[in-house]
């Protein structure tokens, strides 16, 4: 009944979150003055530059003429400036923070193929075959990546650090995890890890990874784009750029408006800029905007940019449907059930530790950034030191997940609601050797089937996702009973956030 | 080469200009549209960060040639961009002067026409 109650809690909050997922346009409604935030920068820059202000003044007409500015902010389109707006975070399906299947209090039925480039976090709760709940934390880690941030300080610049070092490309695909069992902690509050609170560790090696847009496995399709469709954008802005500049009207107005911004007092260009610039942008909208022959290129120039996002898009979908092979090997320490109704029938001996090797098999489907993922893990589970009955081998697993990208909550980000199938052959007693339920001695080898489906909720623009998954469990590994939980967690990509802090 | 105060460049007759396209991250996504210009150059790839042309102006005083360079910041088909990422483009003349810009995003796409008058 314990769980009943959870269950119906969970599947409220699972259902108006999936409701009000549902209930959102496919693409929120971005903010016209986003458009000038890369304009306003490059406008800072040039005025903070040193040089008189006549040495200034080419610059900010240049910068000024940038007519995909003033296209994304003034286009009655929402769904060209969307485009054009794009979003400064990552999505991808294919990274997993959180602890492995096989830690207690994993939230993940499945493994994913990739980890965080640089470092993740995970906070979980809950317990997907063990009978008891556990709560684990998880710190996921790429050593080779983190050194070569250290060595460049930038996100983009550390990706260049070794770029052409066959060794330091083959270490930066090695990552490691490390998980602590919070419900062990002597802390008052939080986690304090410690060899006592020590719940397990992997190692995770892609075996053949080439999701990434960066990787040069890449470079002859995007110098094609931009030899075909790159060249055809521009060709379709020259002509833009030209039907502006023969209205004659246009120099004036240029230098009325580099005047009002070389004039901004430099010690408050950030409070002064961004308004000077909307200013400027409204202001051509009156001059030039409605000019019949205007109206005319942009047309023209907005089927260009069109034309341009969709070959492009082809190509990423190439890259999101290459598949992702990884090795994983985690080791778990195991303990007895916190909740003191599971006793070993042999006190004397401890636990035995497990290792899991998994192999784990990604591969996305056509669509573009919604289009779903399939994952496939194999494992193998096996004790440390032999079982009560001599036995080594614990079990084997077979794991299948579809992740589906759920439309775009506006202000949220894009969930995603995954569907996850385990077959888990128990060859050996789950603990390595017997025990003891509720004063009761039992043995539990067998075939258990589990089915789970889970919600991820990311955080705008905070690299945080929160985790909530239910579990139907045919039996759990100690008790011969179907098993119905839910799972909840925080899990925290540091990739997203260091990409912004520059 | 001279950059004059309305952003226009003024380049002494068959003078080489060289455009350079540097991105901060990778692929450099840049697409070049060269127009009345005597010659130009392919567009070469040094490596997985920049692009580059040359082109020569034109030896009839007065004339105009363009260039138009576009960069694109998308890492994906959602449109994810690097806040921290940037483009420069440099501009330099084979008979001295050169001229700098960075693009900056949003929007993940950005374009100059850069407009060239033989002395």
């Amino acid at each position: 009944m314990k769980h009943s109650y959870q269950i119906s809690f969970l599947l409220v909050v699972l259902t108006l979150c999936v409701s009000l997922a549902l209930a959102q346009d496919s693409t929120s409604t971005p903010a016209r003055s986003d458009c000038l935030k890369g304009t306003v920068t490059d406008l800072r820059n040039a005025l903070t530059a040193p040089g008189t202000a006549d040495e200034k003044r080419p610059h900010v007409s240049n910068i000024l003429r940038r007519w995909f500015v003033y296209v994304c902010y003034l286009s009655p389109v929402d769904t060209l400036r969307a485009q054009l707006l794009g979003k400064a975070e990552e999505k991808r399906l294919d990274k997993q923070p959180g602890a492995n299947n096989s830690t207690a209090g994993s939230t993940s039925l499945a493994n994913k193929g990739s980890s965080p480039w640089l470092l993740g976090f995970a906070l979980e709760h809950g317990g997907l075959t063990q009978t008891t709940d556990g709560n684990t934390i998880t710190f996921r880690g790429n050593l080779a990546n983190s050194i070569r941030t250290l060595l460049n300080s930038t996100y983009l610049g550390s990706y260049q650090v070794g770029i052409n070092d066959p060794v330091v490309q083959s270490l930066s695909r090695l990552s490691f995890g490390v998980s602590f069992n919070t419900a062990t902690s002597s802390a008052p509050q939080g986690v304090s890890p410690s060899t006592n609170t020590f719940s397990g560790a992997s190692a995770t090696y892609e075996l053949y990874n080439h999701r990434d847009p960066r990787d040069k496995r890449w470079s002859s399709k995007w110098d094609q784009l931009s030899a075909t469709a790159g060249t055809e954008l521009a060709q379709s802005y020259t002509h833009f750029d030209a039907a502006v500049r023969r209205d004659t009207r246009i120099n004036d107005w240029v230098k009325s408006q580099a005047d009002v911004i070389l004039a901004l007092p430099q010690d408050s260009l950030d409070q002064q800029l961004p308004t000077a610039l909307e200013n400027a942008v409204k202001s051509f909208a009156e001059e030039f905007w409605n000019v019949p022959e205007l109206q005319k290129s942009l047309s023209d120039f907005t089927a260009g940019i069109s034309q341009y996002i969709q070959t492009e898009d082809a190509v990423f979908a190439e890259i999101k449907r290459t598949p992702i092979v990884t090795l994983d090997y985690s080791f778990v320490r195991q303990s007895l059930p916190s909740n003191q109704t599971v006793t070993l029938t042999q006190p004397s001996t401890s636990l035995p530790d497990l290792s899991t090797v998994t192999l784990v098999l990604e591969k996305g489907f056509s669509g573009g950034a919604k289009a779903p993922e399939l994952t496939f893990n194999a494992s193998g589970t096996w004790f440390s030191k032999p079982a009560s009955d001599g036995g080594r081998v614990r079990d084997a697993r077979a794991t299948l997940q579809l992740d589906v990208p759920l439309k775009e909550i506006q202000n949220i980000g894009l969930p995603t609601l995954s569907f996850s199938g385990q077959f888990l052959s128990l060859l050996e007693e789950p603990l390595g050797q017997k025990v003891a339920l509720n004063g009761v001695t039992i043995s539990r080898t067998g075939n258990m089937g589990v089915f789970q489906t889970k919600l991820s909720i990311p955080v705008k623009d905070s690299g945080v996702k929160i985790p909530i998954a239910f579990t139907y469990a045919s039996r759990t590994e100690l008790v011969k009973e179907k098993d119905v939980r839910g799972n909840v967690g925080i899990t925290f990509d540091l990739d997203s956030l260091f990409a912004k802090a520059k | 080469m001279k950059v004059q105060p309305t952003g226009d460049f003024v380049a002494e007759p068959q003078e080489n200009i060289t455009f350079s396209v540097t991105r901060k991250g990778s692929p450099c996504n840049a697409g070049f549209d060269c127009q009345k210009w005597q010659s130009c150059t392919p567009v070469t790839s040094p490596d997985l960060h920049s692009k580059t042309k040359t082109c020569t102006a034109t030896s009839v005083s007065g004339s105009q040639s363009t260039c138009s360079i576009n960069v694109d910041f998308r890492n994906d088909s959602a449109g994810t961009y690097d806040p921290g990422d940037q483009y420069t483009v440099t501009i330099t003349g084979s008979k001295g002067g050169s001229y700098t810009d960075t693009f900056t995003p949003p929007p993940t796409l950005s374009a100059q026409t850069y407009v060239f008058s033989v002395e």
